[in-house]
């Protein structure tokens, strides 16, 4: 053995000197290793190309019937989905969903409906590929398909974030009054899933959402109910006015600021009105923000002695309060500007209404990011 | 207005343009696509105006807002419809597209049936 590998050494021309014998074999594996990575280049980029024909192969298929459908004419046959175009008809098909809506989002269904497609994906939910499991899952959310609704709770209970959002997504699709049921406490607990992420999902179910919300407020420490409060926020729903009431008197900052951004009835304006002297700013700038919402004629003369607060949020936000006031015109602005004593007060009304006067003039500027 | 009515779509996205020509040639009008705001604002420059816009807000290069201003300084175009095509809960942008100089705004995910609608107030022939 020995003996042959030394003959096939000389043949090759390898160097006597061990030295120079290891720097050859590493110059031949190193060749070696090269020409193995250039073949499977060549190999990903044929797979690639080739995937890109099924790919336009299936479009050119599919897309033209599925535009006829969107446009109302429901072909009375349908051909055979291939298994190699599933996958691509798919993609296109959950694209053109979250595009349309209406008669055209039904047409689409019935399309999928026709095909067999929520059978496929809730096979494609328990398979190990994650894009399939994600494809499905949106399919699956479209379609309102309730027996899916086992494994796409599995599948929201997954510790990769996309996945389960995306299954979340799904369940408020399917049935928003369940989802927002078993989503709410979720989302209020789970303080790491982005406030945009909680509120695109819960965007169907606002009314439902509410009902919980309200229903859990009461029985919500003070550790959770600032999460609960910008849900609500967040949804743009109105909680009833008995649910908000004992947040706007909590003695926490965070359970008060966050009930006085969402507050949009009169019937709270006495409850209101209690923070306005808060020993808390940020406590005093929602006050003053809310009463610009829900304020009568009475809460001038109040936003008025807000104007001379010692901290500058309080006093800008107190001046954009009563310029938004919708019973104070122009010429009443500048009245009350004049009869202001406090420089800081007058100062602060006269930049209020020079930045009104200037968005007006510019009217597709976009304002300043808020900040209190 | 001739006998068929053009109609420029600047959208980039590729399915919703598929979309979009589909259902404009079916009832009747003549379409014209191009993908980014580069191409719409070299289109708007060298060639004679639509009869109507349908102009996505987002767009690579250069976006509607932007194209929607140069379609209204120009001689030939600035009496074009423009209809953008803005995102949900963007209420800033459909704002903007108005007082950029749209004439109407489409709100995405869209029905198609209802955009039909809004062109036809626009372009009264063939559809």
């Amino acid at each position: 053995m020995t003996a042959s590998v030394g003959i096939l050494a000389a043949r090759l021309g390898v160097p006597a000197d061990p030295i120079l014998a290891a720097a050859f074999w590493t110059g031949i594996a190193a060749l070696l290793l090269t020409l193995l990575l250039g073949l499977e280049i060549v190999r990903l980029r044929m797979s690639l190309r080739a995937r890109q024909r099924r790919e336009t192969r299936a479009l050119a298929r599919w897309r033209p019937i599925l535009n006829a459908a969107i446009v109302g004419d429901r072909p009375p046959q349908l051909p055979t989905l291939a298994p190699a175009e599933r996958l691509h008809f798919i993609k296109l098909w959950v694209h053109l969903q979250a595009s349309l809506r209406g008669e055209a989002s039904a047409a689409l269904n019935d399309i999928a409906g026709r095909l067999g497609l929520h059978l496929e994906a809730r096979a494609m939910l328990g398979r190990r590929a994650r894009s399939e499991r994600l494809l499905a899952a949106l399919m699956l959310g479209h379609l309102g398909d309730r027996q899916a609704w086992p494994q796409l709770l599995r599948l929201a209970g997954m510790d990769d974030p996309t996945l389960s959002l995306t299954a979340l997504w799904a369940l408020v699709r399917i049935d928003p009054q369940a989802a927002a049921e078993y989503l709410t406490p979720l989302f209020i607990e789970r303080e790491d899933w982005a406030m945009s992420h909680v509120a695109g999902i819960l965007q169907q179910a606002g009314r439902p959402v509410a009902a919980v919300l309200a229903g859990m407020l009461p029985r919500l420490g003070a550790e959770r109910l600032p999460r609960a409060l910008r849900i609500a926020e967040a949804l743009r729903v109105e909680l009833p006015a008995e649910a908000l009431a004992s947040a706007l008197a909590a003695s926490e900052v965070a359970v008060a600021t966050a009930a006085l951004r969402i507050v949009n009835t009169p019937l709270l304006q006495d409850a209101v009105r209690a923070r306005l002297h808060d020993e808390d700013w940020q406590v005093r700038v929602q006050a003053a923000k809310a009463l610009g919402r829900i304020g009568d004629r009475s809460d001038v003369e109040r936003l008025v002695a807000l104007l001379a607060d010692r901290e500058w949020w309080v006093r800008y936000r107190a001046a954009q309060a009563l310029v938004e006031l919708p019973w104070l015109k122009r010429p009443d602005l500048a009245a009350l500007h004049a009869t202001l004593e406090d420089r800081y007060a007058a100062d602060m009304l006269a930049q209020v209404l020079a930045e009104q006067d200037a968005a007006n003039a510019a009217p597709d500027t976009a304002p300043a990011p808020e900040t209190a | 207005m001739s006998a068929q009515p053009t109609v420029l779509v600047v959208e980039d996205d590729v399915h919703i343009a598929h979309v979009l020509t589909f259902m404009l040639e079916r009832q009747g009008y003549q379409v014209t696509h191009v993908a980014d705001g580069r191409a719409a604002s070299a289109h708007v420059a060298a060639n004679p105006a639509p009869d109507l816009v349908l102009l996505d807000v987002m767009l690579p290069y250069v976006d509607g807002f932007e194209i929607v201003g140069q379609i209204r300084a120009l001689d030939g175009w600035k009496d074009t419809p423009v209809i953008m095509l803005t995102a949900k809960n963007t209420e800033r942008d459909t704002v903007r597209a108005l007082d950029a100089g749209a004439n109407d705004f489409i709100i995405k995910p869209f029905q198609p049936q209802e955009l039909l609608a809004r062109l036809r107030r626009f372009l009264k022939t063939p559809a």
